[in-house]
């Protein structure tokens, strides 16, 4: 069985690994801290992606209980907790609706002084945009740093939000995501039994990100990817254009891994992973080329490992022959708002792909 | 320290057991207590509510920047000792740390004193609630080739007494364990939280049973279908192989063994909260437990007493990984 060492458990590195479990591959999926995809607001922009990726990402959340919703271009709608239009292809049920059919009247609905959507602040903004728009709001205590997933896991509040429900005013109601991966089947409950549409607001940093996370996560688990999370890669040993082995440290241990090939998803060319050896700095990815974006000088955020055909680029331009990469860590001449999600699941599907080819 | 690189995307709150749980509602969270609060003056305010942490580090890992949480609030909680009067459970338990020199009671008579290299240090927890599981410790210890002591002279480590901000009595502990240490080449532990404070706080040495484990090989003790219950202090605090070595050893041996995803989810044992704030702890404990009874298995194995003794109290059957294996000559 050959080994592929994929750094990064982000969306693209955590995708990747999956996909490369399920074409028979050993994986080893190392990696530290939240990702940015448990940061984002969940929700993807298909566009240009490949038919089969989108079913195999379609297959997942479907095993997760929250199905995708979308396509590779259908033009979809959500509220932010700021009130502004978001828009996407592919997002969660409860996030979205397909655009041109979203609704005319909206309440607002916030939990109680909880900052994770303010009734008043969005109803407003919503009816700048001519939405006909209405604040309300739960009579509920919850600590503002606390976490709603935890709040509503107590019965006798969600009885409380299903009663206001029923009183809201208008076809659809507007609140902040409540539900974690595990229980989101309980929004479609609380449409039923609050005799109102509900959405989601679409909101960064908080559960919709971590939902999209867990759904990849629990993928990977299922397909047999080794997760060595907390864990970093300190250093890349070739023989040529060759990958042979990596270390991976975690603590006062250090583990070498021989290798068939690597897949680089660390989200950038800038990483945990300098290090300091002797009296200088070292990158254990140091030996991949790094190319800038061309949208400005010196602009390393921007910048990113450069490619030929999907394979890595050695620092004197000539192609490696097993090291790949996936998502923002990769050369990209554009970027536009709001295809992180996509362009990390996009090019973790094509990297896969290329790694078939010997 | 190093709060300065917070970005404040939260997500050491979402990943926090406590802020999680419905009996953890007063807890300011980890960015309050260990990354806002440290660097204002009107910190102290926050009051014992800031105690309500486990130290499971599971904030640290989840931070993009790396900000080491655990510590900032280690020295926050130093500066709240001085301007609060301690919560009763903690009181209790500095009483028994100046009565006894331990942070609970102990009727263990099997100590060992027969002069060997290396000394067994089971911790407060081990000795005083869970003496079965130092028994076991040491049986496998004694049969994996490391003849050991157990001293009477070796107190508790001081974590749990860092813990609740009196440095001053856990500097003195120290000072007397190192004496009892100086007789002896190695030390180890069944306890990740002494392993925690002798590696990083002590700067000694140390090493838990478990990475001393891999390498022999061992035959289950037990039937059924077993799941991990992973130490924080032993992964997240120290050895993030932890789960891999405990896994590794428990299938050679033939524990038919389920991996979970919330085996490493912290039991609400550590930092202080059993003691100080004892529903909570329970209510994390009560949490774990459902979910290990959901997944239909006949109990946990862990390494860690605090662990055993909280999981244990939900009803949950918990085995040290010392009391399922035997080594195989």
């Amino acid at each position: 069985m050959r080994t592929a060492l994929v750094v990064g458990l982000g969306a693209a590195g955590t995708f990747a690994s999956i996909c490369l479990a399920k074409k028979g591959w050993k994986v080893l999926a190392v990696g530290k801290g939240t990702s940015s995809c448990a940061m984002s607001t969940g929700c993807l922009n298909g566009s240009g992606m490949d038919p089969e990726c989108l079913r195999e990402l379609s297959r997942l959340f479907q095993a997760s209980g929250m199905p995708l919703v979308g396509g590779v271009d259908e033009k979809r709608t959500g509220i932010t907790n700021l009130g502004t239009r978001y828009d996407c292809t592919l997002s969660a049920p409860g996030s979205t609706w397909v655009q041109g059919n979203g609704p005319q009247s909206v309440t607002v609905l916030g939990m109680g002084k909880h900052p994770s959507l303010r009734p008043n602040l969005v109803a407003s903004v919503l009816r700048s945009w001519g939405m006909d728009a209405r604040p309300q709001i739960v009579p509920m205590d919850i600590p503002g740093e606390s976490s709603l997933t935890a709040a509503f896991r107590d019965q006798g509040r969600l009885d409380r939000l299903i009663n206001s429900i029923k009183e809201a005013w208008g076809e659809t109601v507007l609140l902040p995501p409540l539900f974690s991966l595990k229980d989101y089947g309980r929004l479609n409950e609380l449409e039923r039994l609050g005799g109102r549409r509900l959405k989601e607001a679409i909101t960064p940093l908080g559960t919709p990100g971590e939902r999209f996370h867990q759904v990849l996560e629990d993928g990977a688990r299922e397909a047999g990817v080794e997760i060595w999370y907390g864990r970093r890669v300190t250093a890349l040993r070739t023989e040529g254009d060759l990958i042979t082995s990596a270390d991976v440290q975690g603590g006062l241990e250090t583990r070498t891994v021989d290798l068939d090939a690597v897949l680089l998803a660390t989200g950038g060319p800038l990483t945990d992973g300098l290090l300091l050896r002797q009296t200088g700095l070292d990158d254990p990815f140091g030996l991949f080329l790094v190319k800038e974006s061309g949208e400005g000088p010196h602009d390393l955020m921007r910048s990113g490992y450069a490619h030929r055909g999907g394979r890595l680029l050695s620092r004197s331009g000539t192609p490696m022959a097993n090291a790949f990469a996936a998502g923002d860590c990769l050369a990209f001449s554009l970027r536009s708002p709001g295809k992180g999600l996509g362009d990390a699941t996009s090019s973790a599907w094509d990297a896969v792909h290329t790694m078939e080819v010997p | 320290m190093n709060e300065g690189r917070c970005i404040k995307c939260s997500s050491c709150m979402r990943a926090c057991p406590v802020l999680n749980d419905p009996q953890g509602k007063t807890f300011p969270g980890p960015r309050t207590v260990g990354i806002d609060a440290p660097r204002f003056p009107e910190a102290l305010s926050i009051g014992n509510d800031a105690l309500m942490c486990t130290m499971c580090h599971a904030c640290e890992w989840a931070c993009p920047s790396s900000i080491t949480i655990t510590r900032s609030m280690s020295m926050l909680r130093e500066r709240l000792a001085d301007a609060v009067p301690s919560l009763p459970g903690h009181q209790r338990m500095r009483e028994n740390v100046r009565e006894y020199g331990r942070t609970v009671t102990s009727d263990f008579t099997d100590w060992k004193e027969s002069g060997e290299r290396t000394l067994y240090f089971p911790g407060c927890i081990g000795l005083g609630r869970l003496p079965e599981l130092v028994r076991s410790a040491s049986k496998l210890l004694s049969s994996m080739g490391i003849p050991h002591d157990i001293s009477p002279q070796a107190k508790c480590c001081g974590s749990p007494l860092l813990k609740v901000g009196a440095k001053q009595e856990a500097s003195s502990l120290q000072q007397n364990n190192l004496e009892t240490f100086s007789a002896y080449d190695n030390i180890v532990t069944s306890c990740p939280g002494c392993t925690y404070q002798l590696r990083e706080v002590y700067g000694i040495e140390s090493k838990h049973l478990v990475e001393l484990m891999p390498g022999k090989k061992y035959r289950s003790t037990v039937e059924g279908r077993w799941a991990l219950q992973v130490p924080c202090h032993l992964k997240r605090g120290l050895d993030p192989w932890a789960a891999e070595y405990m896994a590794a050893v428990l299938v050679q041996a033939g524990v038919d063994l389920v991996r979970l995803p919330e085996e490493d989810l912290c039991c609400g044992g550590g930092g202080g909260l059993l003691s100080g704030f004892p529903d909570t702890s329970a209510s994390l404990a009560r949490s774990k437990v459902r979910t290990y009874r959901e997944a239909g298995v006949r109990g946990v194995i862990t390494a860690c007493p605090f662990c055993a003794l909280n999981l244990g109290r939900e009803g949950l059957l918990v085995l040290d990984i010392s009391q399922v294996l035997t080594v195989v000559d």
